[in-house]
């Protein structure tokens, strides 16, 4: 990817906790916060700005209902403190998980629509495929450690303007018994695809994942 | 917003996953398949495979927990996917093989599908294992050519979805040679949260 002067960079830190719980056999619950730190930005004509700066935290609500054992349809809340204006956005989404000799392969398709004071309304759809690979035998058991990889592609409408969004990520994670898991890695994205000015940004990604 | 100590927000993001992770993971045993080296196979187990004289490679495998573990070899064998079980002394138990369900014979796959039409209102076969329970000799005869004239047990593994009332769920059953379902396990999925959200 050739980087123009006047396109805008971003580093930081992207923590997200996740929660799921099941209600009965066909309901799950889902919880999610995922938080922007951004320690370094600025452009690559020279421009940097290196400051700690809480940029965004989003909390989600959603739920689940499973339409096969490996597929679920799902629906939620969420909403965005930034900049002290909160966005809302719902979200739907379909998602489906197969399993290989070795590997899982996930599927998610989704739609989300962002609603904010002065601004004007966002609508997304999207796509992530997300692989999970044991770094031991076969499967990925629990206690043990795997390599986690997605990719995801994101086009939103906002302003009668499309955008194009790709995030990629590389992570190494751990399952810590049979319902926690805890990932580090780094996930880039890179927003604004097709326009004069791209946006890359460059984010040390930690997760932890509890299932109860 | 501008945040004065970078490290002590990194600091209690870590301390919260330790912390949060560390309570069950010390409650519970969990079974564990781990690839092993040909050193740490029983010698019982790698006296068997050399009898067998096959000159696939196979890969080693321990499974299980502290109080049941096995030890698996797996390979390509005249093209099927092949999992051969001991125990942790290097006794044979079972030999295992992935096979198409249309290979099964018809009588049988008839009857299996006889069986699954009035358990399922409709279902997907996802995986079909034929297992082999001899003597250790008929199942090296087994491994190596494929048939034996010595006695031996035949039955199949079958992991499949299918739909009872509302939703597809996914099942292990095991078949005997006459086509009848003898067992029939529920599996449950791993959870795979973090490839869905």
């Amino acid at each position: 990817m050739k980087m123009f002067a006047q396109d805008f960079y971003e580093t930081g830190l992207l923590p997200k906790f996740n929660i799921n719980t099941s209600i009965n056999e066909l309901w799950e619950l889902n919880a999610k916060s995922e938080t922007k730190v951004t320690f370094l930005e600025g452009n690559f004509g020279g421009y940097r700005q290196q400051e700690l700066l809480h940029q965004r935290t989003e909390l989600a609500f959603a739920a689940e209902r499973k339409t096969t054992y490996n597929s679920s349809l799902a629906g939620g809340y969420l909403i965005r403190f930034h900049n002290k204006k909160p966005a809302h956005r719902l979200f739907q989404q379909y998602s489906i998980v197969s399993s290989y000799a070795t590997f899982k392969l996930g599927h998610r398709f989704s739609a989300d629509q962002t609603f904010k004071t002065g601004g004007a309304n966002e609508y997304r759809l999207r796509y992530r495929i997300s692989t999970a690979l044991p770094l031991e035998g076969t499967q990925i058991d629990p206690t043990e450690s795997y390599l986690k990889f997605n990719n995801e592609y994101l086009g939103g409408l906002q302003e009668k303007e499309y955008n194009l969004e790709i995030r990629a990520l590389a992570a190494i994670g751990k399952n810590i018994g049979n319902n926690q898991k805890v990932e580090a890695g780094l996930n880039y994205r890179i927003g604004k695809v097709f326009q004069e000015s791209v946006d890359h940004e460059f984010w040390l990604y930690l997760a932890f994942y509890l299932n109860t | 917003m501008k945040i004065s100590n970078p490290f002590l927000i990194t600091g209690v993001l870590i301390a919260l996953l330790i912390g949060l992770g560390g309570p069950v993971y010390t409650q519970v045993k969990y079974e564990k398949e781990s690839q092993i080296k040909v050193e740490d196979v029983p010698a019982k187990a790698l006296s068997f495979i050399k009898d067998c004289h096959i000159d696939a490679p196979l890969r080693w495998y321990r499974e299980g927990n502290v109080n049941d573990a096995s030890v698996e070899a797996k390979g390509r064998i005249r093209g099927s996917k092949y999992s051969i079980e001991f125990d942790t002394l290097g006794n044979i138990q079972d030999v295992e093989f992935i096979m198409d369900f249309d290979e099964m014979l018809q009588a049988i796959r008839g009857k299996v599908k006889y069986h699954l039409d009035s358990l399922f209102k409709r279902y997907k076969i996802i995986k079909v294992q034929k297992q082999y329970t001899a003597e250790s000799q008929t199942l090296q005869q087994l491994i190596r050519s494929g048939q034996s004239n010595q006695p031996f047990t035949t039955r199949y593994e079958i992991v499949m979805a299918g739909k009872k009332e509302k939703m597809m769920k996914k099942f292990e059953m095991l078949i005997n040679s006459n086509g009848e379902i003898i067992k029939q396990t529920r599996i449950i999925p791993k959870d795979m949260d973090n490839l869905i959200y």
